[in-house]
């Protein structure tokens, strides 16, 4: 019995000592200053992206916004248009681009932020490309030379203008010249002033491991006021109940809580409209039978686009328009060729032609569903179609390589700035250039018309004239029908609206939470 | 001295054995992540709010490849790794832009933490139960047949009902992570009680399947042990029951369950990393899942290296445990 217990003890204490060997890092706790509009907003963290500075943080779309907060760059976005953010004028003419900086503006140990450390940016990135890089590398870079006029102004000269020229110059982040210009590898540079940033808020705590992220208001930031003293990204296990427990102020409302969340005064939302989107591909040169227009404007009609609102998204989201762009957005055409169910005139088109293709889907339960639907509609019409389905990286990567006949190709982003996208999939000499699925355009498919309008786009800095450039696009590829779009899945964001309300969306992209103007005073 | 001789030569096999086993598993973790469809620098697993705004240029993909010696043949890659992980280097990883010993290093902790406490509670209280527990009482039927049942279930299943069913439902019970975050401790008490409630959910979602495992092997055991004619006779003989129990069952039977301890650590490191998922808890189960999604391929070597060895480790001391036990038969 004595061993019995000297066992336990040994247990015991084993316990404890594994216990204490696991440990968190811990914080010292920051000061509350009570002159903010909040003293925390806490969204949802837990996975790990990356460290916030240029070189560091994860590439996609929540570790570059941490990476924004931290670090600013000259021009901002909101909801209509290009806004101030460090420089407080720009103007440009024919290739010379000029910027006029605030006054007094300081990186986040105290030195100053001047027009040196700009073109010590644009070269240090010339030298070494960060994660998200505007500005171009290799013989690709855009910045020919610059000029720096004084403390505060400079001038920027590019090789070749088009119409994203401003926005590529203005969202670059400055970096301080005085620690970057000792670092030789900003790839593993981890120096105690790496964080360092030019930003409205100091990263003060990051713990990878738990995904945890303290962001702080930065005292010499001076565009503006930050609506919060500190930004908490803490790990959840489910978002919903954590809201519930008060343990975040803003997550994804899901589609089946809907009613109950808009009905509820004290909750406010905001939408990300037709934000997500799926599209069906053919590989022609696998099936050039489909090279028949007939016959793909068949399949359209075939297709019960509506089930896959109201049974996938559950009635969040809306059939895709046949033009690409989604609805409410900026340049949607509502004048594109609509297509809607209509088995009977799919028939007619078919002219009992019989077809037998395989579908590529990710093993998403929403790609899987949709695919599907997709397989019960185009049987109706003698097309037999065999479903494969892989992991979602597998899938992009056989699709990029043509390793398929058709595919269903899911992505977010669809609500940002259309001119990002409809090049790299619609122009014959821009698609299927990269590996993202705003890169997945029709293989073995040509057409002149579309690619001389997406190459001329680019070139247009008169925004309305682009706006109606983008119209005809739409228009034709409503007609052409390169590819299919199956529909369009909105999202929203809830938060309490008694305790925060500033949350907004930019013009080019739809993710408030990501936005760096939600954490502002408005 | 014939049975010394024998045990000799058998731990001498198994050590070949695991060093091959080593070597084997050592180069599949290098080809297999390299065979996966995709890339590292390929924007993959579109997902909405994950879409970044400035994709990676063909210029740059070229020059990120270069960086991280991914434009060399592969036998070159594969020399220089092995170059790397001699001096203790697993390289550094391509999404987190960390080295990958620092993100193991940061994680582990975590899931060993978990894993070590499932397994000794487990062990523990499977082995009481086995011990005290009479199989021929209402009692104890119901005792087996409600662990046949949860046996069967996978234990991330557990821990999404006991999520929903206890977490949500007692506040001081943390529904995610494995500390407090932005948390001041007050004291080192302060500091292991944060960690332990934080834990228990996650622990008790596997020790409810775990325990089980303990308990049937513990019990097949014992009932052998239980009709050996040393124990009939120390019946006779009035010895205490507590007594026999300890000193003629549990010493004599425990060392099935102590083998089954080792062998566990296998299945419990899949079961701890699909648990880690559902409790947003930070080891390596999260990270290993955003490592294959984002073909982060140093960072799936490290961790299949760093698993890999664990479970070797403790199947090679299971094998000198059970011919250590096959020694003392020959005796």
């Amino acid at each position: 019995m004595k061993n019995i217990k000297r066992f336990f003890s040994l247990m015991l204490v084993m316990c404890i000592l594994i216990t204490s060997v696991a440990c968190g890092n811990t914080t010292e706790p920051t000061k509350q200053t009570g002159t903010y509009k909040v003293p925390t907003l806490k969204l949802e963290g837990g996975t790990d992206f990356g460290t916030p500075n240029p070189y560091l943080h994860a590439s996609r779309g929540p570790g570059n916004a941490k990476m924004n907060l931290v670090f600013a760059s000259m021009l901002e976005k909101n909801a209509e248009k290009d806004v101030q953010w460090l420089a407080k004028e720009w103007s440009f003419k024919d290739n010379e681009y000029t910027f006029t900086l605030f006054e007094n503006l300081k990186f986040h140990d105290g030195k100053p932020l001047t027009t040196e450390d700009v073109a010590f940016s644009i070269d240090y990135y010339k030298n070494y490309p960060p994660i998200s890089n505007s500005l171009g590398s290799g013989d690709k870079f855009i910045v020919d030379k610059y000029e720096i006029v004084d403390k505060q102004t400079i001038k920027i000269y590019v090789n070749n203008v088009n119409a994203n020229t401003l926005n590529s110059l203005g969202s670059f982040v400055i970096i301080p010249k005085h620690i970057w210009e000792k670092v030789t590898d900003p790839y593993k540079y981890k120096g105690e002033d790496y964080l360092v940033g030019s930003g409205a808020y100091k990263c003060t705590q990051y713990d990878g491991a738990t995904g945890s992220y303290e962001f702080t208001a930065f005292d010499g930031w001076v565009n503006g006021k930050q609506a919060a003293e500190r930004i908490l990204f803490v790990p959840v296990s489910d978002s919903i109940l954590a809201f519930e427990n008060g343990e975040i102020d803003i997550t994804k409302m899901p589609p089946d809580l809907k009613d109950k969340y808009m009905s509820d005064e004290n909750i406010g939302y905001i939408e990300k409209t037709n934000d997500m989107g799926y599209k069906m591909l053919i590989n022609y040169e696998k099936c050039p039978g489909f090279l028949d227009i007939n016959l793909r404007k068949a399949i359209y009609y075939a297709l019960d686009r509506q089930s896959v609102v109201d049974k996938v998204f559950r009635k969040m989201g809306s059939v895709g328009s046949a033009g690409y762009v989604p609805q409410d957005t900026l340049f949607y055409n509502p004048d594109v060729t609509k297509y809607e169910y209509n088995p009977q005139k799919a028939k007619e088109l078919m002219k009992d032609k019989k077809y037998s293709v395989t579908i590529l889907t990710s093993d998403s339960a929403k790609d899987l569903n949709i695919a599907e639907i997709v397989k019960n509609n185009l049987a109706e019409i003698n097309i037999d179609v065999k479903v494969v389905s892989y992991d979602s990286a597998t899938r992009d990567s056989m699709v990029n390589k043509g390793e398929y006949e058709f595919a269903i190709v899911g992505n977010g982003g669809w609500g940002n700035n259309p001119p990002n996208y409809m090049r790299t999939i619609f122009s014959d000499v821009a698609k299927n250039k990269g590996g993202n699925p705003h890169n997945m355009g029709a293989i073995g498919y040509k057409n002149d018309e579309i690619t001389d309008l997406c190459e001329k786009q680019v070139f247009e800095t008169d925004f309305e004239k682009r706006k109606q450039m983008f119209k005809n696009i739409q228009k034709l590829v409503s007609d052409e029908i390169p590819l299919f779009v199956i529909a369009n899945e909105s999202s929203y964001s809830m938060y309490r609206i008694n305790y925060f309300d500033g949350w907004t969306k930019t013009y080019a992209y739809s993710q408030a939470e990501q936005n760096r103007l939600s954490f502002m005073e408005k | 001295m014939k049975g010394f001789f024998i045990l000799k030569k058998t731990i001498l096999k198994k050590t070949v054995l695991l060093l091959v086993s080593f070597l084997a598993i050592y180069l599949i973790n290098f080809i297999l992540p390299r065979c996966m469809p995709g890339d590292p620098f390929d924007y993959t697993s579109a997902v909405v709010g994950e879409d970044n705004l400035f994709e990676m240029s063909t210029e740059q993909k070229e020059y990120m490849r270069k960086y991280y010696g991914m434009d060399k043949p592969i036998f070159t890659q594969f020399m220089e790794t092995v170059k790397q992980n001699i001096l203790g280097n697993l390289g550094e990883s391509i999404h987190f832009k960390k080295s990958v010993a620092q993100i193991i290093n940061e994680r582990l902790p975590w899931t060993l933490l978990i894993m070590t406490s499932t397994l000794i509670i487990s062990f523990i209280l499977g082995v009481a139960l086995a011990l005290f527990n009479d199989e021929n009482t209402i009692l104890g039927k119901y005792i087996y047949n409600i662990f046949s049942v949860i046996i069967e279930i996978p234990p991330y299943i557990i821990g999404i009902v006991l999520l929903f069913t206890v977490a949500v439902r007692i506040k001081f019970i943390p529904i995610s992570g494995a500390v407090t975050p932005f948390i001041s401790y007050s004291s080192t008490i302060h500091k292991i009680y944060d960690i332990f409630i934080h834990s228990l959910v996650p622990v008790l979602s596997m020790c409810i399947v775990t325990i089980p495992k303990f308990y049937f092997t513990a019990n097949a055991s014992f009932v052998d042990i239980r009709k050996k004619l040393y124990v009939y006779n120390a019946h006779l003989k009035g010895i205490k029951n507590s007594r026999i129990s300890y000193k003629y069952i549990l010493i004599n039977g425990i060392t099935p369950v102590i083998v089954r301890l080792f062998l566990s650590v296998g299945s419990l490191i899949g079961a701890t990393m699909l648990i880690e998922n559902v409790f947003a808890y930070p080891g390596l189960g999260l990270i290993m899942r955003e490592a294959v999604k984002y073909r982060d391929y140093p960072l799936i070597q490290g961790i299949f290296l760093i698993s890999s060895i664990l479970v070797l480790l403790n199947l090679f001391v299971a094998d000198i445990i059970n011919s250590v036990v096959a020694k003392e038969v020959l005796k």
